[in-house]
């Protein structure tokens, strides 16, 4: 901002100037800055569109409309048509200058596929994963596609824990749920529930808030027998609970709790075992995890 | 603002003042107002840093950070502060950007008001030193989960102590590493909380277990919407008949409810059939917790 002294011409170009910065926000103080506060206080999010359909050739287009929010960074984008690389898992990303980075990857891959920085070391958003066969596109990841198999794994972060296509710029920053039947034959030592397991990162430190829900079922058998289900994160118990059949062949049951977890990346888990060995199958309903800053 | 008049000279202190008005927030108007937007629709948060460290002497260094407090936001650089001897020092960011320090005696369940802004509306509490005679022996903020502490980032009154979020969920949270007993109905658990204003919320209560120790006997756990005894009023029950303890079920309470502003108390009783106990567990891997959140 340009402060103009007594007594002497004020030149068209310097109001001109000054009203440009704070249209533009540069001539803002920070208290009353838009983007310092998106960015210190606002997660990476899609605004609207940027949905990526599948192709029976390797070349698909976005849609012109997109929005999102990227480092406090409002970024709108006309189409964008890409050819992809054949065989490959493509991560998407977009920085907050307005470009964007594809992340390629072997087919299936769990690493590599690191999250693209902004230049000042943040993170860029990360809005899908792509993956294409020798000739087409076949899969799309995006949270919020109706359909997509993203949803019915219950994943939606890359396996480093990368969160993708989040649409809302309120908390949770983590999110995770998984509800559907599971056959799950019981061991005898602790094991993970198939679906359980999830990668995230949190980034900033948060409240985990976690609850699974569930029923055993121990067939025919009336005798004692007993069902052992637990949570982990990072390799530590922090939730457990015990039961018995005690001649009820069939026991529901729900686990809930919240635990603190500092900025990085997690690991949490739930498992499952009975020390008797029996034959008992365990199907579990509903698995939510949701981050609170 | 200034408006400026026609056919008069313009005083450059004057479009400077506009320039600068514009520049702070001072000119806009509410429906335009950064401060106005944040005051009213975003919670007091820790935006970095402010991190305070034990200390072998009664002096804590603190890290700088940044915070958002009543809307305004709030750089503070790094800083030490000698806090008193044997004392729970509760540290408060107001929007002016003064701190204030609430000291209660070690323990302490009262006491601990939040300090207020000048217009009346809650400064943002950002930690809780402990010191004996001699150090400040711990210090409570992010990462609270990790201790033994029961409070658990809320201090007993309900206050939130280095809230990171600005779209504040959680508003209240206790819970017990130890098992609890009781015949005749009485307290286990409860924790308050800081209700906004036209704000619904959800409480949950959860235990690995509950159960009646004598077989084929009842154990009954109530939640009450203020203290048990005192007032308080019966929101939600659950009861539980088993063969025997083994066979015993979780605790699972959850209720919606939309109390008025201000501070409010859940408390969580426990009771059985008289002759026998009723139990609820809770241990370091499967605590009994009690939790208040925006629905």
């Amino acid at each position: 901002m340009i402060t103009f002294a007594p007594n002497t011409r004020i030149l068209s170009a310097e109001v001109n100037q000054n009203f440009t910065d704070l249209a533009n926000g540069a001539g803002m103080t920070s208290n009353n800055s838009l983007l310092t506060f998106k960015k210190e206080s606002v997660a990476n999010h899609v605004v609207t569109g940027l949905v990526i359909p599948t192709s029976a050739n390797l070349t698909t287009t976005i849609s012109s409309g997109g929005v999102a929010v990227i480092n406090g960074t409002r970024q709108s984008y006309s189409s964008i048509t890409r050819t992809y690389t054949a065989s490959k898992d493509t991560y998407v990303d977009l920085k907050d200058d307005g470009t964007v980075t594809y992340v390629e990857v072997a087919n299936g891959a769990t690493s590599g596929m690191t999250l693209t920085l902004n230049s000042d070391g943040s993170g860029a958003l990360r809005i899908a994963k792509v993956v294409s066969s020798g000739s087409a596109i076949t899969a799309v990841y995006q949270i919020t596609q109706s359909g997509s198999a993203a949803l019915s794994i219950g994943r939606n972060t890359d396996p480093l824990g990368n969160i993708i296509y989040p649409r809302t710029p309120r908390m949770p920053k983590i999110y995770n749920d998984y509800s559907g039947g599971v056959g799950f034959t019981f061991p005898t030592t602790a094991t993970d529930i198939p679906n359980s397991t999830w990668t995230f990162i949190a980034t900033r430190d948060c409240y985990l808030k976690y609850t699974y829900s569930g029923q055993a079922d121990m067939t025919a058998d009336t005798s004692t027998r007993d069902v052992n289900l637990d949570f982990v994160v990072d390799g530590v118990q922090v939730n457990y609970r015990y039961i018995t059949n005690n001649g009820f062949n069939r026991r529901t049951v729900s686990v809930h709790g919240m635990v603190f977890v500092a900025a990085g990346s997690h690991v949490c888990k739930a498992r499952a075992w009975s020390a008797s060995g029996n034959i008992l199958y365990y199907r579990m309903a509903e698995y939510e995890l949701v981050g609170e800053r | 603002m200034i408006t400026f008049s026609p056919q008069t000279k313009i005083k450059s202190a004057d479009v400077n003042q506009n320039f600068t008005d514009l520049s702070t927030g001072a000119g806009d108007v509410p429906n335009n107002s950064l401060l106005s937007f944040r005051k009213e629709s975003v919670s007091n948060h820790v935006v970095s840093g402010l991190i305070f460290g034990t200390s072998a002497n009664l002096t804590s260094a603190v890290t700088a950070g940044v915070a958002v407090v009543n809307g305004t936001r709030i750089a503070v650089s790094a800083f030490s502060h000698a806090f008193t001897a044997s004392k729970d020092t509760y540290v408060d960011l107001k929007d002016d950007g003064t701190l204030s320090y609430v000291e209660v005696v070690n323990g302490a369940i009262l006491g601990m008001t939040m300090t207020l802004n000048s217009d009346g509306s809650r400064a943002l509490r950002i930690a809780k030193v402990v010191t004996s005679g001699t150090a400040v022996t711990a210090v409570y903020q992010a990462g609270v989960f990790t201790s033994a502490s029961s409070w658990f980032g809320f201090d007993p009154l309900g206050s939130s102590v280095y809230n990171t979020n600005p779209d504040q969920n959680l508003f209240g949270y206790n819970q017990k590493v130890t098992n609890s007993s009781s015949t005749a109905e009485s307290i286990q658990l409860q924790t308050s909380a800081y209700i906004p204003a036209n704000t619904p919320i959800k409480v949950t209560v959860w235990s690995p277990r509950i159960y009646n120790d004598v077989n084929a006997n009842w154990a009954y756990s109530t939640l009450y919407e203020g203290v048990f005894g005192a007032g308080g009023t019966q929101v939600s029950y659950t009861q539980t008949y088993h063969p025997n303890a083994t066979a015993s079920i979780p605790l699972n309470i959850q209720v919606h409810r939309s109390p008025a502003a201000g501070y409010i108390t859940y408390s969580v009783t426990l009771s059985s059939v008289a002759g026998t106990t009723g139990w609820i567990i809770g241990y370091t891997g499967g605590p009994f917790f009690i939790r208040i959140e925006r629905a």
